[in-house]
């Protein structure tokens, strides 16, 4: 079982050391992509989901740790720790 | 595929259904849909067309109880959540429409299999989308969730907002005042244009937004309670 199929998997996201993810959201909950820097393999296939779901209007958002208040991110950055992607918001 | 039916009623509002499997509710700008088959919930109409989780039946209960005004039930389907829902929550003064009532029957196995299998893939996707959402608060806003049914969230520009996490996603964003009082009510959502998310993905969608520009956030929401002046206001010394 592939790193991103076992992380898709589990509910409590429990990452390995050096592991960034990029989770969005879905009717599933949310779906995870997860990299490792040094990889460039999975640093590509990180990109391209982020472009992908950036250019049908999810908004990025680079989140840290406890809670810690994170902030908008338009462009991919394979550095970012952890990243939710989630569809536009609009009037309800 | 299923057949949609348009109507009118007295009052020239229109009305639209799939046979045998649509509950209606509506009010003067939007239309709510409930599907009784695969359980999905979606409204027309308003600033927005959202088709939301197959598993949102708080917001469903929210915008019955609060804004709705007329209900359309087009069948005596076996699968009577909503009626009761209906029956129970609605809001009081509300007109039923009763229409193109079918013979009662049972569900088919095919049917029955498919509400099923919607059921069990909701469940699953809401566990993770809690696990989410709990990943994304601090702890002081999962003790006030969790004892109170909010989050407080303040916004990129020092306001501070109430995330409502019981009774659905409709409506549920207020801002409020260093004294907790609720100066409006702010309904935005994430589109489900790609498919349908649990409500607690909502949830952080609306918190990360808010902290990240709320003044986009507000721009983008309809005020549900409240005063426009009192969001013009704000947003013009943004």
């Amino acid at each position: 079982m592939s790193l991103v199929s076992l992380a898709n998997e589990v509910e409590e996201l429990e990452l390995p050391e050096g592991a960034h993810v990029l989770q969005y959201m879905s009717d599933e909950g949310d779906s995870r992509i997860i990299w490792d820097p040094a990889n460039h393999d999975e640093v590509d296939a990180a990109r391209r989901t982020f472009d992908d779901l950036t250019k049908k209007g999810y908004q990025a958002y680079e989140v840290r740790r406890g809670g810690e208040r994170g902030q908008r991110v338009r462009q991919f950055d394979p550095s970012l720790e952890r990243l939710i992607l989630a569809p536009a918001t609009v009037g309800g | 595929m299923p057949t949609i039916t348009q109507y009118y009623d007295a009052y020239g509002r229109l009305y639209e259904y799939q046979n045998g499997s649509t509950y209606i509710t509506q009010n003067s700008t939007t239309t709510q849909y409930w599907n009784v088959l695969d359980q999905s919930h979606r409204q027309t109409g308003g600033t927005s067309r959202v088709a939301n989780s197959p598993y949102v039946i708080e917001d469903w209960r929210a915008w019955n109880t609060s804004t709705c005004t007329t209900i359309t039930q087009n069948t005596y389907y076996p699968v009577l959540e909503t009626w009761q829902e209906w029956c129970t929550y609605g809001t009081q003064g509300n007109s039923i429409v009763q229409t193109n009532v079918f013979p009662a029957r049972e569900p088919t196995p095919e049917e029955l299999a498919a509400r099923e299998a919607a059921r069990a893939k909701a469940a699953k996707a809401k566990v993770r989308a809690r696990s989410l959402l709990d990943s994304v608060l601090t702890l002081e806003q999962r003790q006030f969730m969790e004892r109170h049914g909010y989050i407080p969230v303040v916004g990129s520009k020092g306001r501070r907002y109430h995330i409502r996490t019981t009774g659905g996603a409709s409506g549920n964003v207020a801002l409020v005042d260093d004294k907790e009082a609720v100066l409006g009510r702010f309904c935005a959502h994430p589109t489900s244009a790609h498919g349908s998310i649990p409500t607690e993905d909502h949830f952080v969608a609306q918190l990360l937004h808010l902290q990240d520009d709320e003044d986009d956030f507000l721009h983008k929401a309809n005020l549900v309670e409240g005063k426009n002046p009192v969001r013009r206001a704000l947003l013009s010394v943004a």
